[in-house]
């Protein structure tokens, strides 16, 4: 069973009829789209759309109900339709869901819902915030409330979250002797699932990161959450990474952990969590990754696909990303075999200044700043870009600069505000703007500060980016 | 040219000839048409000259010419005429013709002549010296050689008083066109009349006086207060002169100086009703009241009927919190003076102040009526409808005030405060923007809209700008409240409850810093200071209805149930929707139940749950307003399916199922080891009656442990006689024995020989009380007291049906309990239980699990929680989920073949060994078994994971 045909109509970011043919084989889609130009949306409408047919294993009950994520800009009812094709009947199906069609109450929906991977990028900022020292990380709140939250515990048939939340306070009163004992007889049962599924997974996700590049054996240190009784907390909340390593090259060890490896190990942990479910019966495997490779260096990013090669040869993948670059080359990688579709999605020209770049410039340096260090470059490039055209709206306001006259506000381009202000003199008759300056911005906005062109492969670099933050800023100290 | 100057001339009849030298000297003056002399000599004589000269010509006169020679000052008339002179304010002049004592001459002496002696009183001192005296120095005219030239002399003079006397009425004429200007506020013109007045007569106090008001209405505070200083100097006595000046300085908020000067006032002028009312405002303006009363008493008791004064005192009252006081004082200043829109303002903000928000608008409406430009008046009815929650209304008016002063900050801002009332953030952060364009430094603009921000989901701007707002004024608890609330929402709850900390510090008052904090402990856990915060709340405000509801939450966490309902209850009743604010947080009581671990008591779920039909609580029968029943079809026709799959419990295993027997009192009858050893030694026939024994609490699933303690089962009818160990043994509690109830004897049990039996067949037991189903197979014979069930049968295929979900489901359903407790055997319901119509190779097979599991539960690794066993403890679970498939298969045939989710037939292929064909080591043998089974490429595997795919499967599983 394949996804052949996909419909998007008033949902979220999609304000009309969207439509997506991947052909009677069901081809995987590689997707790529600016923030806000629906990306996630789609991500998202195969995420609730599968999830409406098992609705208590939907992570958040309010995806229950379509209207929720009714496009804002029409009153049009919107649906999201899926069309189907099973191989062995040679059968089309259509499903809906919709405002009127709530729930979608076929099994082999079901069961694919069951058997679905969908990660996106959110999920791995939850690795930005683990605490480390030294090299020892401590996975547990990334495993138990993120990768593995949704993984069903064989025992008692609900997701690990719900059994995570079961022992969560209020704790019983302290003699409440029935109580405590039934709490740790919970707790003891955690901590054998949680171990038994460690276990599980300890093998695949080594396997998988020796794929990503890292030649690292990985295990994973659950010693069992324990029930303070005297101070009535949760303690030994620790899974710490045991990491071995093949590569005796490394020099130092210490550098070992950065934000892009665990990254990859997180990607590793739920792609592995994926490849333990049992198989499904009726129901067909997706596999949907939303910006998942971001945090990653390009060298580690190429794995993926001959992981998904490897793996995940049965899956019918979703695959997006805002970075054009890496769309390129997954296009060029792909494009023999005839499995993979590519779409882009771009922002409609209306959208073009729909940021709100009066909302203190200062903010989006700063937020590029945090990207860059996360090796988010598509998204630092956004953010300086996004100061940019921020600092020079500003001073074309402040100055009253005569601006070229557009009939729609919003078709301004950031040239139309450059322009003057290259040409701005101070009461001296001096160019206002130090010509280094000017050039610098005038570099960048080549390659970062302008919209990425549609066709040409544009690669962003670092040096450029830092060079880049540099020239806003310098810009900024200038027209203030 | 004016017109000419009315002379009146006096003189002694004596002097007649010099008389008729001064009308020759004034002829050309008055050819000139500069005066006009008058005498007696044109009175036809009769008795009405008197009349003539007294009531009409001397009265209009402009100028007095008196010939002063010792005749004229001895005479009767000329002295009347003096007097009128002085009475009338007639410029005068003497004329001394011949040395005489005039110089000495005092004016007291013309007093008794006086019709009004009170003016009199000002001259008392004053002697006839002090008017002006010409010839030039007073020189006697009968003095100057030639006399002509003294004449001259006499002539120049009056024509110099002449000319200031025309001056001084053209200054006049000037002073009162700059009063006719100022009274149609042509002020700057005013200001030039008066300067010109001035000009005239640089000594010309009133119009300095005048000037200074019309300086102080252009805000010419300076200039105004010179003006004040040139009367003081001029006359050092004037007390209005100084209450103006004092009002200029109350107004440069020069209090001191303003008060210094309504005390020199009052003292010049003890009865200044303007000047006590003065200095009044001026003490009000700087707060302290009491004075500021104290003065206005003093203003009211001299003049009961000004309305200025007691709208003063009644606008002080109000500022002093006085509400009743405030209002009758302005009621009272409008009755005096009933058209003041700013009086029905000040009693507006009373009533407003009092939360008599309709009156108050009534008031503001009436001082609109009176002025409809009154801009404050619109923003005071504004926040009023802002208060009454009628937020479109107050925009409404803030719309009228900003377009009458469109550069007044307050206005933006309250629009801005209403518009994010009203659910408008977007438009209230344009207001702010606006406010803050205008004034920068506006109190409280970066919270209001760090507020707005926050309200829009923007936290970080709104952090930002509370950040801003706590720069201006870090003592603003509201701010940190809101700051709070921001991080809050950020999920940063400990920067959160530092926030509202620091609220409560420095507004230890505040009821939202509590609740809110109260409400991020709660989240964090903490729930004993959540609890702590809202009774705080609750201790501040009684009234406040949302920290019932909190507390009531916090207290369901805590389990307290009882008092979770009071204060649910309180909170309900004071109209908070504690429905929707539950339903905020969660989906509905079973999300509750789940994500905290807590079962919620039957009541308290109801209370917090939405009665609408498309929600199906397990609760059975219960019907909904309507008087439907409020179950899902899918539940009600699974019941249905199940109850027809077959034949009663009780009549498949065609026995009777019963509890086991009352041992009271078990300290007596139940034996521990120690006791029973003693007995067997001392009599070694007491093994007859010692029965290994288990309590209900002993029962565990799948298989019950060799009890170590015994029951000593003297059965009615028993020949105690054979057991003296034992009846030596009872005969110590015989007292106690005695007082139970019954028909048996002291030393028995109540139960019969009958039991013998009962106990020594197989049977599957339970404990009557329990959270899941907990049946355990008993092969040995062992004694039961009555909190356990026993069901006779050795069809062990059953235990695996018993505590399978399917039937727990069942039997919650049957027996009408709800699964927020624990259940309870309940004979009558589970000898309803339906046992399905299955095949001897499926029961088999289910058997055959159910020994593995009898098994594994007497392995010591089960027994063990080191986490090195976790995987045999999922074994143990997966073993169990494998007989529910198998039940699953039993029950519902049709559906699980439908899918194509069947579990016996992958099971038989397998071909498991039975228990007895498992030679050696059991538990490896086990985990190659559950390796097999739990591959995820396995059908067993794969069909218990997407069984939940299948609607009723759902059902049972409780995920419907």
């Amino acid at each position: 069973m394949k996804i052949t045909n996909i419909e998007i109509k008033n949902f979220r970011a999609f304000p009309q009829t969207y439509h997506i043919n991947l052909h009677d084989t069901g081809k995987n889609l590689l997707v790529y789209g600016e923030n806000g130009s629906g990306k996630s949306s789609l991500y998202l409408a195969l995420k609730y759309f599968l999830e409406s047919s098992v609705p208590e294993n939907s992570e958040d009950n309010r995806n229950r109900a379509f209207e929720t994520h009714q496009n804002i800009f029409t009153e049009d009812p919107g649906h999201i339709k899926l069309r189907f094709f099973s191989e062995p009947q040679r059968e089309k199906n259509t499903y809906e869901w919709s405002r009127d069609v709530k729930e979608i109450t076929d099994e082999l929906i079901s069961e694919t819902s069951k058997a679905k991977g969908f990660l996106d990028y959110k999920v791995l900022l939850e690795t930005h915030y683990l605490h480390r020292e030294n090299d020892i990380v401590n996975l547990f709140d990334l495993l138990v409330e993120v990768l593995l939250a949704n993984t069903v515990n064989p025992r008692t048939d609900r997701p690990l979250t719900a059994d995570w939340n079961a022992i969560q306070p209020p704790f019983p009163r302290r003699g409440a002797k029935h109580q405590i004992a039934d709490l740790e007889r919970q707790i003891v049962n955690f901590n054998r699932e949680l171990t038994n599924r460690l276990t599980e997974l300890s093998p695949k996700v080594s396997e998988i990161l020796n794929k990503f590049g890292y030649k690292v054996a990985l295990d994973f240190d659950f010693q069992g959450v324990t029930y303070n009784q005297g101070e009535k907390t949760l303690d030994n909340r620790e899974i710490l990474l045991k990491v071995e390593f093949f590569d005796t090259d490394i020099p130092s060890h210490h550098r070992l952990l950065n934000e892009a490896k665990l990254s990859a190990i997180a990607i590793a942990i739920y792609l592995s969590s994926i490849l333990c479910l049992p198989e499904p019966k009726g129901g067909m495997k997706i596999l949907a990754l939303d910006d998942v490779l971001i945090g990653l260096d390009m060298s580690n990013r190429l794995p993926i696909l001959d992981i998904l090669d490897e793996y995940f040869s049965d899956y019918q993948i979703f695959l997006t990303t805002y970075d054009k670059a890496w769309y390129e080359i997954v296009k060029q990688r792909t494009s023999r075999g005839g499995k993979w579709k590519a779409v882009e999605f771009y922002f409609s020209q209306t959208d073009e200044y729909e940021i709100p770049v009066y909302a203190e410039d200062k903010a989006y340096l700063e937020k590029a700043r945090e990207y860059l260090d996360a090796n988010d470059y598509k998204a630092c490039a956004i953010y300086v870009r996004t100061a940019f055209e921020a600092a020079i709206k500003q001073y074309c306001e402040k100055k009253d600069l005569a601006i070229k006259y557009r009939e729609n506000p919003k078709d301004l381009r950031s040239e139309d505000f450059w322009g003057p202000i290259k040409m701005e003199t101070d009461e001296a008759g001096h160019l206002l703007l130090d010509l280094r300056v000017v050039d610098k911005i005038e570099l960048a906005r080549k390659f970062i500060l302008n919209e990425l062109s549609h066709d040409t492969f544009v690669n962003i670099y670092k040096k450029e980016l830092e060079e880049a933050i540099d020239a806003v800023e310098q810009l900024k100290n200038a027209l203030a | 040219m004016s017109k000419p100057l009315k002379g009146f001339i006096t003189y002694s009849h004596k002097n007649k000839k010099a008389k008729n030298k001064l009308l020759t000297c004034l002829e050309p003056m008055k050819r000139e048409g500069l005066i006009d002399p008058w005498h007696d000599n044109e009175i036809i004589p009769g008795d009405k000259w008197r009349e003539e000269i007294f009531s009409t010509n001397l009265p209009d006169s402009d100028i007095w010419l008196y010939l002063v020679s010792s005749e004229s000052l001895a005479s009767k008339t000329c002295n009347e005429e003096l007097a009128l002179v002085l009475e009338k304010n007639i410029t005068p002049i003497l004329i001394i013709l011949e040395d005489c004592d005039w110089k000495n001459y005092k004016l007291s002496n013309v007093q008794a002549l006086s019709t009004e002696s009170s003016f009199l009183s000002e001259w008392e001192s004053q002697k006839l010296s002090d008017f002006q005296a010409l010839p030039a120095e007073g020189r006697p005219l009968n003095e100057w050689n030639p006399r002509s030239k003294g004449w001259q002399s006499v002539v120049e003079g009056i024509r110099e008083v002449i000319h200031k006397i025309q001056l001084q009425t053209m200054a006049e004429l000037a002073f009162k066109q700059g009063n006719f200007l100022l009274t149609l506020r042509q002020i700057d013109q005013a200001i030039v009349a008066y300067s010109r007045a001035i000009e005239l007569n640089s000594r010309y106090t009133d119009a300095y006086n005048n000037r200074g008001i019309a300086y102080e209405r252009t805000g010419n505070y300076e200039k105004a207060i010179e003006d004040y200083d040139n009367v003081i100097v001029l006359v050092p006595k004037s007390s209005s002169a100084y209450n103006n000046r004092g009002i200029i300085y109350a107004k440069k908020r020069a209090y001191d100086l303003a008060i210094a000067d309504f005390n020199k006032a009052i003292e010049l002028h003890p009865v200044y009703v303007e000047a006590y009312c003065n200095r009044g405002t001026a003490y009000y303006l700087q707060n302290e009241f009491e004075t500021a009363i104290e003065n206005y008493n003093k203003a009211a008791v001299l003049n009961p009927h000004h309305a200025g004064i007691y709208n003063n005192r009644g606008a002080t009252y109000g500022s002093n919190g006085e509400h009743t006081k405030a209002i009758k004082d302005f009621t009272t200043s409008i009755e005096l003076s009933p058209r003041d829109p700013g009086t029905y303002n000040n009693r507006g903000l009373v009533y407003a102040n009092k939360l008599d928000f309709d009156r108050a608008i009534k008031d503001y409406n009436k001082a609109i009526a009176l002025n409809p430009d009154f801009a404050n008046a619109y923003i005071n009815s504004g926040v009023a409808y802002h208060h009454k929650g009628q937020y479109g209304r107050a925009i409404e008016n803030y719309n009228k005030a900003i377009a009458l002063n469109p550069d007044d900050a307050l206005g933006y801002n309250n629009r801005g405060l209403a518009y994010n009332l009203n659910g408008e953030p977007d438009r209230a952060i344009d207001n702010y923007n606006e406010v803050i364009k205008r004034d920068p430094c506006f109190p409280e603009i970066y919270n209001n809209r760090g507020a707005a921000y926050g309200d829009k989901g923007e936290v970080d701007l709104a952090i930002r700008d509370f950040n801003k707002a706590l720069e201006f004024d870090p003592d603003h608890a509201g701010t940190y409240n809101n700051q709070g609330s921001a991080h809050a929402n950020k999920g940063e709850y400990d920067e959160a409850i530092a926030a509202y900390t620091k609220a409560i510090e420095l507004d230890p008052k505040t009821v939202a810093a509590h609740i809110n904090r109260g409400v991020v402990y709660f989240i964090k856990g903490k729930v004993n200071l959540a609890i702590e915060d809202y009774a705080k709340a609750m201790e501040l405000n009684p009234k406040d209805p949302i920290a019932y509801y909190h507390r009531g939450a916090a207290l369901l966490y805590l389990k307290e149930w009882e008092k979770a309902k009071t204060d649910l209850i309180t909170a309900k009743r004071r109209g908070v929707d504690i429905i929707a604010s539950f339903h905020n947080s969660y989906k509905d009581t079973e999300t509750y139940e789940k994500r905290h671990g807590v079962k919620l008591p039957e009541d308290l779920a109801l209370l917090l749950t939405q009665r609408r039909r498309d929600r199906y609580p397990k609760l059975q029968k219960v019907l909904d307003a309507d008087g439907n029943p409020l179950e899902s079809p899918d539940v009600v026709n699974l019941r249905e399916q199940l109850r027809n799959a077959g034949p009663r419990l009780s009549d498949y295993i065609n026995a009777k199922s019963t509890f086991g027997i009352n041992t009271m009192p078990t300290e007596v009858f139940v034996v521990d080891k120690a006791t029973r050893d003693e007995l067997l030694a001392a009599h070694p026939a007491s093994a007859n009656i010692l029965k290994p024994f288990l309590y209900g609490q002993d029962i565990r699933r799948w298989h019950v442990e060799t009890p170590q303690q015994w029951l000593i089962f003297t059965h009615r009818g028993i020949a105690i006689d054979d057991y003296p160990a034992i009846l030596k043994y009872l005969e110590k509690q015989k007292e106690n024995l005695q007082k139970r109830k019954g028909k048996q004897a002291w030393y028995e049990l109540p139960a019969s020989l009958d039991h013998e039996e009962r106990f020594a067949q197989p049977k599957l037991v339970c404990p009557n009380t329990y959270n899941h189903h907990t049946f355990a197979v008993d092969t040995e014979g062992f004694y039961y007291g009555n909190t356990s069930y026993l069901i006779p049968t050795q069809e062990k295929w059953l235990c695996g049906l018993l505590n399978s979900r399917t039937v727990e489901w069942f039997y919650s359903q049957v027996s009408n309990q709800l699964t927020i407790d624990p259940l309870r055997a309940r004979s009558g319901y589970i000898q309803q239980i339906p046992i399905p119509d299955i095949t001897p190779v499926h029961k088999a097979l289910i058997a055959k699990i159910v020994d593995y599991l009898i098994s594994l539960q007497q392995q010591p690794e089960i027994n063990s929680e080191d986490l090195k066993y976790a995987r045999d403890h999922v074994m143990l679970g997966y073993f169990e989920r494998v007989i529910d498939g198998l039940i699953y298969e039993a029950y519902l045939p049709e559906e699980l073949h439908k899918s194509d989710k069947v579990f016996l037939q992958p099971l038989l292929d397998e071909g498991l060994p039975s228990i007895e064909e498992i030679q050696g080591d059991k538990m490896s043998a086990f985990r190659d078994i559950f390796e097999l089974l739990y591959d995820r490429m396995h059908l067993v595997r794969r069909h218990l994971y997407y069984l939940d795919v299948i609607k009723p499967i759902r059902v049972i599983q409780g995920k419907l």
